[in-house]
């Protein structure tokens, strides 16, 4: 077991639920940061994201009685942030749903070959510039394709997190996982036909 | 020539990626970029871009997370009180 394993085991359930506070010191303490790098990555504002882990840790707190530890805690903190994240960008209309654009409908001939020129041959790119390409494509991305990039290749969370986060099927997590990946390699490799 | 046609194999690389693909899947797939170049640089692509997606977090994650923390617990007390 690592030791965020550990420290996430040992959580004091029972004084989260009796509004003990050092229990709530320690339960942010551990997942805090990583609620607030989503919710800044979701959101493209740092003050703005402060604001809404905010409103979902005070949430946390109030709801903490119908935590019934099926999901991990992170999990359904996650949730609650992620909620509230995407009623923030509704409220402003700056939710950005999924594409219908296939970044990759011009790939193809009719025959399903490679077209002319596609994929794009590769510039060497050392490590350090294509991690800032890749920082600077995801935040260009569809929030639903971000939501997931961001929990899965950044947060590192499984199949089964990411579905009780999201409420969504595994069925349904696959395709968008897959859909994000395509839109991020595009954005990356081939700027100008992405979604 | 490659059988398969290779719009329809690139839609097998996430799958191939996450290890949910099957062995007869695998074997397809990766017998088709054998004889494919181009699939072959879409994958590899697919998988250098996906690994640099891994490490966009930890640079980025804040450390200054206290007054955040301090401003719930100050605003939890507050809703205690009422």
């Amino acid at each position: 077991m690592t030791r965020a394993a550990a420290a996430a085991a040992a959580l004091d359930i029972e004084g989260l639920k009796a509004g003990d506070s050092g229990a709530w010191r320690e339960v942010m303490s551990l997942h805090g940061p990583s609620l607030l790098g989503y919710a800044t990555r979701m959101l493209g504002s740092r003050t703005t994201a402060e604001e809404v882990v905010q409103d979902a840790l005070v949430k946390a707190y109030k709801a903490i009685d119908r935590f019934d530890g099926r999901a991990s805690l992170k999990t359904w903190m996650i949730r609650i942030v992620h909620n509230r994240a995407i009623d923030e960008l509704r409220r402003n209309k700056r939710y950005v749903d999924l594409p219908d654009d296939d970044p990759e409908a011009s790939y193809f001939d009719g025959r399903g070959k490679w077209a002319e020129g596609f994929p794009t041959p590769e510039k060497h790119i050392d490590a350090k510039r294509r991690l800032a390409q890749v920082r600077e494509a995801m935040d260009g991305l569809a929030h639903s394709h971000r939501e997931v990039l961001l929990l899965k290749e950044v947060h590192g969370l499984s199949t089964d997190q990411i579905c009780e986060a999201l409420e969504i099927s595994p069925g349904n997590l696959r395709i968008r996982i897959h859909r994000a990946r395509k839109a991020l390699r595009a954005a990356v490799v081939d700027p100008g036909t992405e979604a | 020539m490659p059988f398969r046609k290779c719009n329809n194999v690139i839609e097998e690389v996430s799958a191939i990626i996450d290890g949910e693909a099957g062995a007869i899947a695998c074997a397809r797939f990766f017998g088709h970029l054998a004889m494919c170049d181009q699939c072959t640089r879409y994958f590899e692509q697919f998988k250098e871009v996906r690994a640099a997606a891994a490490h966009v977090g930890p640079e980025d994650l804040p450390t200054d997370f206290d007054h955040v923390m301090e401003d719930v617990l100050a605003r939890i007390a507050e809703e205690s009180k009422g």
